[in-house]
């Protein structure tokens, strides 16, 4: 009996330690917040080459059909097999991730009953915040993590997917395609139609197909388990999907410190009323919400709920999955320079994960972003209009529209080295901070500017007084009460006389002057020495850059230069680079005289798989050490290739957006792991793109033909063809990235007068990792 | 030699510098080129009342061409041509007046040259691939057998059989392009502009060595030539 107590107790504690175990491995951790990634075995999909699927359709295509209606849609599989293929393999789609997951159980649920549908239709999850679901013609879903953010039960997304199956079943893209290409060449009915009647005909026809989705899906969602009843939240979805995930109003205190405060003229007194979109659909892809939402709820009218529910996987699973797109859409707003949009975010995750150290990395990239365009004079590209956006969230955009430049620099040094004093060991947080730091001696560069006295106490009730004088147009436009306020506030100060008025306004102006509530941002850091020394290092380096500056200036720096770029051209540049990961190789063959499709796409698509190949025998006979990570390798198990890819087309578009600007990456994480793991920080963007001009060349070579042709009679007939045949130049491209520091190691852009035959792109690449390799010029 | 030597001194350190690619590092090639030639440029003549046949002559060449920078190699050429131009000589007679007559010649030659090849492009060109534009100078030295006609005592034109042997100095450029195929094979098709001028040594006005002068000036003034290549080192 003993024996059998203790091993009763022994499962129960195995059970309990299995129980933990998998709840740890399965559990996103809020806290420190990973992105989410593709896992697993790499779908077929993503593995099979464009042309493959373009040749597949087209052989299943029927004989009997019209050749220009063949022609069409032989156009139409080709297009949509290479847009699909760029999409799945942009790094924004995932595979087997946990969202999708979930959305596929979903999907199971829904054609539990039709195995061979489900067979044929796949659904992935993309990065991006726009509410947004579609289709492909071969079977694909997307739907974006904005969406899964957005929506507030399982039946709503379980709509949604059916809605999507019509578009598959009933082939909507591609007979769309087909009927805007009639609509487009004036062809049967259209003929003679002029542009607005085509534009109109356009719109009704893409609006006649989404409401056969909305009641096709309607009736196969019917069938299923979910509650209809939670349909008419479908329609709410679509049509304040122009706003966050949450409306709560914006607390002041969210973003300030207890010594940094900003005055009350930097908020607004009333934010901008909600108002619904979708509701004009004149020239509309889509029907007007509000008739759809009609349409629907008539067909739900009177239908017995009884026995369906909101969820069927589990509403656990459906929170776990809407927080994760939640969080991640902090990534997606960051990558896309959305800033307010990202604080405002992480304020609204912070009400439940107040101590996400994610999400205060996201408000302190967020700041870091906003200082950067600041200080590079290109603010108005990080920092969205106010007048455009509506709700609570308005507040936010307004607060970093009114705030000057030093103020932004001051908070956001403030918030980092705060951030950075609280995880020490945090490499991405004292990147930001040392970077951010250095620029903050460009606004004040002396720091005794900033008191280590405490703030006094009658700061905040002078600061909320000086929104009397400060009333914006914006407010006053706003909010008729609070202008009812002002002239109660105006009589009062009517009885004081006109110099105790001036005096007054002086010293509030004194006191609410940026000066004198800035200096005390930094308090409680001056008394850190180690801040103190931070700073007299920012001063330091600041005074150095400055002076780099100014030498760049000087005829004896431009004589350098000159000089450098000579030997350079000469010789060659010598980055002494040991090891290279060669990164998503792109060749693409355009053709000037097609003016519809100049990309040759099956062309493009076959000369890339040339083009690896020469590449890696040119890095191996220079002697260069590489790696190529290509997404065209992609094997069933190569999942981790997939993610390392995805990660790199994301750092190096958000690089691209930032120009010449130093700019600390906001996956440094994942970045120092990829540096790690392939045992090199440099990592090159190469490829080719050879372009075949139209036009006729009036050459000097054609010249010198010309007047050759006197002496030699049969060159008559090169001179000829010369002029005539088609000219062709080739582009080679490569950028090599430090991936650690950001920085442009080397920028190779050589532009070949000749056609990209074999032993062109040879010597280039061949040229090109001699360059890589050699140590000095 | 002074300045040759600065020449150099200043050349040879900036090609050990310089990072010299080649053609996947192939920077020696060896090629065999196919001269084609033709002696139309003698149609000035036909307004003078000379008639001649269009001929079409061969001349084989192997160079050797190492490359040293993006745009520039240096190349040796050795130059072999077995020729039986038809040339004209004027012959007089008290009798029959002046006429014109057709000589054949028998005519080999050899020559040696330095070529200095130019790859153009700024810093586009990657050398031995693409246009090229070649400066020539070379020497050449010929052994030729043909009729020599010389007035006897009475004023007639005596044929008589000779043969003479001679040198050239030859200046030219030439204007072609490269295409390597498998990375092992070089094709080549130039035009070719060479300046055949007699060494002061070998000037003579007997009937064949002008007639050699003048049929590897005007033959080889412009010509076409098609080579293969190897890539070797």
């Amino acid at each position: 009996m003993q024996i059998n107590n203790t091993s009763t107790k022994m499962c129960r504690f195995i059970f309990a330690v299995f129980l933990l175990l998998s709840f740890c491995v399965n559990a996103q951790d809020f806290n420190n917040f990973k992105s989410l990634k593709s896992s697993g075995e790499v779908p077929q999909k993503f593995m099979t080459s464009s042309t493959e699927k373009y040749n597949k359709e087209v052989e299943k295509m029927s004989t009997k059909e019209q050749n220009r209606l063949r022609r069409t849609k032989k156009q139409f599989y080709l297009e949509s097999s290479f847009i699909i293929d760029d999409m799945l393999l942009s790094g924004k789609v995932m595979f087997n991730d946990p969202v999708g997951i979930y959305i596929n159980k979903v999907m199971d649920e829904l054609l539990k009953n039709d195995q061979e549908l489900r067979r044929k239709v796949e659904v992935y999850v993309i990065k991006s915040n726009e509410v947004n679901a579609f289709t492909t013609n071969n079977g694909i879903i997307f739907v974006t993590i904005g969406l899964v953010a957005q929506i507030e039960n399982e039946a709503e997304l379980a709509f949604i997917l059916c809605h999507e199956l019509t578009h598959f079943v009933n082939q909507h893209n591609l007979n769309e395609y087909v009927e805007n290409t009639n609509i487009r060449s004036g062809r049967g009915t259209y003929r003679g139609t002029n542009l607005d009647d085509k534009l109109l005909a356009r719109s009704n026809y893409s609006k006649k197909q989404e409401s056969e989705a909305d009641l096709q899906g309607l009736q196969r969602f019917l069938k299923s388990g979910y509650d209809p009843s939670t349909l008419d939240g479908v329609f709410d979805v679509l049509q304040y999907s122009h706003l966050p995930f949450d409306e709560l109003p914006y607390k002041k205190s969210f973003i300030e410190t207890p010594n940094l405060k900003f005055p009350s003229s930097y908020y607004l007194k009333k934010t901008k009323e909600i108002e619904a979109s979708g509701n004009d659909d004149s020239l509309a892809t889509h029907p007007a919400v509000k008739l759809r939402r009609e349409a629907v709820a008539d067909k739900v009218k009177g239908y017995d709920s009884k026995g369906k529910s909101k969820f069927i996987i589990g509403e656990k699973e459906f929170n776990t999955a809407q927080k994760q797109c939640r969080f991640e859409m902090c990534n997606v707003f960051l990558h896309y320079f959305n800033f307010e949009a990202a604080i405002y975010n992480s304020y609204l995750l912070m009400q439940d994960d107040p101590n996400s150290l994610f999400l205060k990395k996201c408000i302190g990239k967020s700041l870091y972003g906003l200082s950067k365009y600041a200080n590079s004079d290109r603010y108005d590209e990080a920092h969205e209009d106010y007048d455009d956006v509506q709700g609570s969230s308005q507040q936010v955009y307004y607060l970093f529209d009114k705030m000057q430049h030093s103020e932004l620099n001051v908070l956001t040094v403030a918030y980092l080295y705060s951030l950075k004093k609280q995880y020490p060991e945090d490499k991405e947080i004292a990147a930001l901070t040392e970077d951010i730091f250095s620029e903050l001696p460009k606004y004040y560069d002396d720091k005794s500017f900033f008191s280590t006295s405490p703030r006094p106490a009658n700061l905040d009730s002078l600061l909320k007084a000086d929104t009397l004088t400060k009333v914006t147009e914006e407010t006053k436009k706003t909010d008729a009460d609070n202008d009812d306020d002002d002239q109660g506030k105006a009589k009062s100060l009517k009885k004081k006389s006109k110099y105790d008025k001036i005096n007054a306004e002086a010293k509030k102006k004194e006191v609410t002057s940026t000066n004198n509530y800035l200096k005390y941002a930094f308090v409680d850091l001056l008394k850190d020495p180690g801040f103190v020394s931070d700073y007299d290092k920012a001063i330091v380096t600041w005074n150095k850059k400055k002076k780099q500056k100014e030498y760049e200036e000087t005829d004896e720096y431009k004589k350098v230069q000159t000089k450098k770029e000579r030997r350079e051209k000469r010789n060659g540049v010598a980055l002494g680079l040991k090891k290279i990961v060669i990164v998503n190789p792109f060749y693409y063959k355009v053709d000037e005289s097609k003016k519809n499709n100049p990309v040759k796409l099956v062309a493009s698509e076959n000369a890339q798989k040339d083009f690896n190949n020469e590449i890696k025998n040119n890095a191996t006979l220079s002697g260069l050490n590489y790696e190529l990570l290509d997404k065209k390798d992609l094997t069933p198990k190569s999942a981790d290739l997939f993610n390392d890819l995805s990660v790199l087309n994301s750092y190096i578009s958000e690089a691209g957006k930032h120009d010449d600007m130093h700019f600390v990456n906001y996956m440094t994480d994942d970045i120092q792991s990829l540096t790690k793991k392939y045992g090199t920080k440099y990592f090159d963007w190469t490829g080719i793109v050879s372009y075949r001009e139209h036009n006729i060349s009036a050459s000097t070579m054609n010249l010198y033909l010309s007047c050759f042709t006197i002496f030699l009679p049969p060159l008559f007939i090169y001179a000829v063809y010369n002029s005539v045949r088609p000219h062709y130049n080739t582009y080679v491209y490569s950028e090599i990235i430090n991936l650690e520091t950001g920085e442009q190691k080397h920028n190779y852009v050589k532009k070949i007068k000749f056609k990209d035959r074999p032993d062109v792109v040879n010597s280039a690449l061949y040229d090109l990792y001699l360059q890589y390799k050699k140590t000095n010029n | 030699m002074k300045k040759l030597t600065i020449i150099l001194l200043l050349i040879v350190p900036m090609v050990l510098k310089a990072q010299v690619p080649g053609y996947q590092g192939k920077r020696l090639i060896v090629y065999y080129n196919l001269g084609v030639a033709s002696n139309f440029i003698k149609a000035l003549y036909f307004p003078y009342g000379y008639t001649y046949p269009l001929q079409f002559h061969l001349c084989h060449n192997l160079d050797a061409e190492y490359i040293l920078s993006r745009k520039f190699s240096l190349e040796g050429e050795f130059s072999f041509l077995e020729n039986k131009p038809n040339e004209f000589a004027d012959i007089s007679s008290p009798i029959y007046g002046s006429s014109v007559a057709s000589i054949p010649i028998d005519m080999v030659s050899t020559g040696f040259g330095v070529n200095c090849v130019f790859y153009p492009g700024s810093d586009n060109a990657f050398a031995p691939i693409g246009n090229f534009f070649k400066l020539k100078l070379g020497i050449k030295s010929y052994t030729a057998t043909g009729m020599t006609y010389s007035p006897d005592s009475l004023g007639n034109s005596v044929q008589s059989k000779k043969s003479v042997t001679g040198s050239l100095y030859m200046v030219g450029m030439e204007f072609g392009h490269h295409l390597v195929v498998k990375d092992k094979f070089v094709l080549s098709a130039s035009l070719a502009l060479d300046v055949n001028l007699p060494s002061s040594s070998s000037i003579s006005d007997d009937g064949v060595s002008v007639n050699v002068y003048e049929h590897m000036l005007f033959t080889y003034l412009i010509y076409l030539k098609f080579g293969i290549g190897g890539l070797l080192y």
